[in-house]
């Protein structure tokens, strides 16, 4: 009897693995392959490592988009799309898949700076151009198409410094401790501030980009701090864990720059029409995915692509809140880049 | 004189970790120069949320046999989503919503304890083999999520104050003595110390071992699931990853706070007090403004000298 039960249980537990399996199917690999018709049109791949945060999602939202678009438009024959579990062995799989099937275009959201190197190299020798962007592969053949992050924290200090005229407590807000992201901002941001003895750095914490940690790490030193006049930070929903942190320690929200999660820009949207609350700020736009799209597709036809580019920050103000206002909740600030867009940044910038 | 220091901690386990709380906000004090009780106030009502799904933790591992519950963070997670995504900020949809929540988190503890007792995995992988699954349906679910309000009641117990005090101490607080009841005076207090400590003698003494377990991870997955709906009403969103830092926090709480980790000792006020002294502690580094890598390694070392300190009345027992 008892082992009937646990034959049955065990059933059960296999039916709601493959009920799992196969909800996940749809998100985790979107393959649409159909017959090539044209022959000539290029297949483009997107290999990307990691899936389980909003960005990421975002971003190959961003790039499937796009391709369909692209594909709508008779650009290319078909996209693939494979997304990792954050692991080095997956993305290893994934390159060979891709190397087998012969894909003309990969780009590659990648593991790490140098773990991928190796399989870039392979899917070069096999004729099939790379594209690596956001976390980009250092090896020397492939295009990179990376975030300008010291400019970032550069941008967000010369904002704080030019608003409060070069005087003022600020707080600041790090990423993942470690990580050469956060490394790249910190050192943008103090390399400004150490130019203006009277910025104030009166606390830093680690947010580690995850809205319940930064909201306890602020919380849990703003008793002790002085008066607040400025916070930079590094990661969507960052911004609004600050606000939080604040308002449940009952104290004036000061000016938290901003960083694009759908929150934000809500609250502070709500916060203008009461008070005329105001701030500024960038982000690392998710939007990269669709940029990596039209780039792939002018790779495939042989156009002239500089092997480094920089991909600029969303920028998010005053006058364009207005058109954020309808983001789904947990996102972040993400703007659709067009072929054209990329042809004039990207392509032909000198 | 060493002997004087075991018994110390002989019957309060929880002492260590109430006296390193103690160091670390003194600590922080002398840094500041004044004696800062609206700072304590503020890490306890942190510690609290960490209290909370702590606790359970506790169970899980008090259970034995390497008892632990790695599903926590995601259980966190997913009870934020289904808050936000059923109460849609209509207090009417409060109880439904938190029934619903409550229901997902026993299930969650019922499909780990299935997988620990039926299939015999070990609990570190089956919690996280669960956990996994979990985390898959927080993806599935947060795809098509458009909530962003919870209800007004739970971001007052999770925010409010009551006499100038967090109200969310006085719900951990409320917990405690509850959680301390069942140990003290409950039979199912005594059977999951019987069972965390020998099964065999817990079998043999008329203890139905299986229920007993089924019912630690149930509760931990229960607490996990109500810690999850305090912490999103908390930051006032539910976001993919809000529950990972937890993971290691609630484990280590458990293990300040004087529990065993092979199970078969509980101490529930160590629990909160070892909550209490990790939050500090990482207020005191912050403040300490050192570097980064230094904060993480006197954390260590804190941490290793408080298990060795806790050690010696634990091989006395």
């Amino acid at each position: 009897m008892k082992k009937n039960v646990s034959r049955f249980l065990l059933v059960v537990l296999a039916v709601v693995v493959m009920l799992t399996i196969a909800a996940c199917g749809n998100s985790q690999q979107a393959t649409k392959t159909e017959p090539n018709a044209g022959g000539k049109k290029p297949v483009i791949a997107l290999s990307n490592s990691f899936y389980g945060n909003t960005w990421r999602h975002q971003m190959v939202d961003a790039f499937e988009a796009a391709a369909k678009l692209a594909k709508a438009e008779g650009l290319i024959a078909d996209y693939i799309i494979l997304n990792g579990d954050g692991t080095q062995q997956t993305q290893m799989t994934q390159m060979n898949d891709l190397i087998l099937k012969h894909v003309d275009i990969i780009a590659i959201d990648s593991f790490s700076p140098t773990a991928m190197n190796g399989a870039i190299e392979k899917a070069e020798k096999a004729g099939i151009k790379v594209l690596s962007f956001d976390s980009i592969a250092t090896e020397k053949d492939n295009y990179k198409l990376n975030f300008d992050f010291p400019k970032f924290g550069k941008d967000m200090a010369n904002y704080a410094v030019q608003q409060f005229n070069g005087k003022a407590n600020v707080l600041i807000v790090r990423g993942v401790a470690g990580s050469a992201p956060d490394n790249d901002m910190y050192e943008g941001t103090m390399e400004v501030l150490k130019n203006h003895p009277d910025m104030k750095v009166v606390g830093t914490v680690y947010g580690q980009c995850t809205t319940s940690v930064t909201n306890s790490q602020i919380s849990s030193i703003l008793p002790s701090l002085p008066n607040v006049d400025v916070v930079i930070l590094q990661s969507g929903g960052d911004d609004y864990g600050a606000v939080q942190a604040f308002q449940t320690a009952g104290k004036p929200v000061p000016k938290i720059l901003a960083n694009g999660s759908a929150e934000f820009v809500k609250w502070w949207s709500e916060e203008n029409k009461k008070n005329g609350y105001t701030t500024w700020g960038e982000c690392s736009t998710p939007g990269i995915g669709s940029a990596a799209v039209w780039l792939s597709i002018a790779l495939a036809n042989g156009e002239n692509v500089p092997k480094d580019m920089i991909m600029p920050f969303a920028e998010i103000s005053q006058k364009d809140l207005e058109k954020y206002q309808s983001m789904q909740p947990g996102t972040i600030v993400s703007p659709e880049y067009t072929k054209d867009w990329v042809y004039q940044n990207l392509l032909n910038k000198k | 004189m060493k002997l004087a220091i075991n018994n110390i901690g002989k019957n309060t386990p929880w002492i260590w970790a109430c006296l390193g709380s103690l160091i670390c906000w003194l600590l922080t004090s002398l840094l500041l120069s004044k004696l800062d009780f609206q700072s304590l106030l503020v890490n306890a009502a942190l510690a609290s949320l960490l209290t909370i799904v702590s606790l359970g933790q506790m169970f899980a591992m008090t259970s034995g046999d390497g008892g632990i519950d790695l599903s926590i963070p995601y259980t966190i997670t997913l009870s934020a989503f289904l808050s936000f995504g059923i109460i849609q900020g209509s207090e009417s949809n409060l109880i439904l919503g938190m029934s619903v929540v409550a229901v997902v988190g026993i299930v969650i503890g019922f499909l780990n304890a299935i997988s620990i007792i039926t299939f015999k995995i070990p609990p570190i992988i089956a919690t996280m083999a669960i956990g996994f699954i979990v985390n898959s349906g927080v993806l599935v679910y947060s795809s098509s999520f458009t909530s962003n309000k919870t209800s007004a009641v739970l971001t007052t117990i999770a925010n409010g104050r009551l006499l100038g005090i967090p109200i969310i101490i006085l719900f951990a607080i409320a917990l405690i003595l509850i959680i301390t009841f069942v140990f003290e005076k409950m039979s199912y207090g005594r059977a999951i110390t019987a069972v965390g400590q020998n099964r065999l003698a817990a079998f043999f003494a008329g203890i139905n071992v299986n229920r007993t377990i089924m019912l630690a991870y149930m509760i931990s997955g229960l607490l996990a699931a109500v810690g999850g709906a305090l912490i999103g009403a908390r930051i006032d969103g539910a976001f993919l990853e809000m529950g990972q830092s937890y993971m290691l926090q609630s484990v280590g709480a458990v293990v300040i706070g004087g529990t065993l980790v092979s199970g078969g000792k509980a101490s529930t006020v160590g629990t909160a007090f070892g909550a209490l002294m990790l939050t500090l502690m990482v207020t005191l580094m912050v403040i300490s403004r050192l570097p980064i890598g230094v904060q993480y390694i006197i954390e260590g070392i804190i941490l290793i000298l408080v298990l060795i300190i806790d050690k010696p009345h634990t091989e006395s027992d």
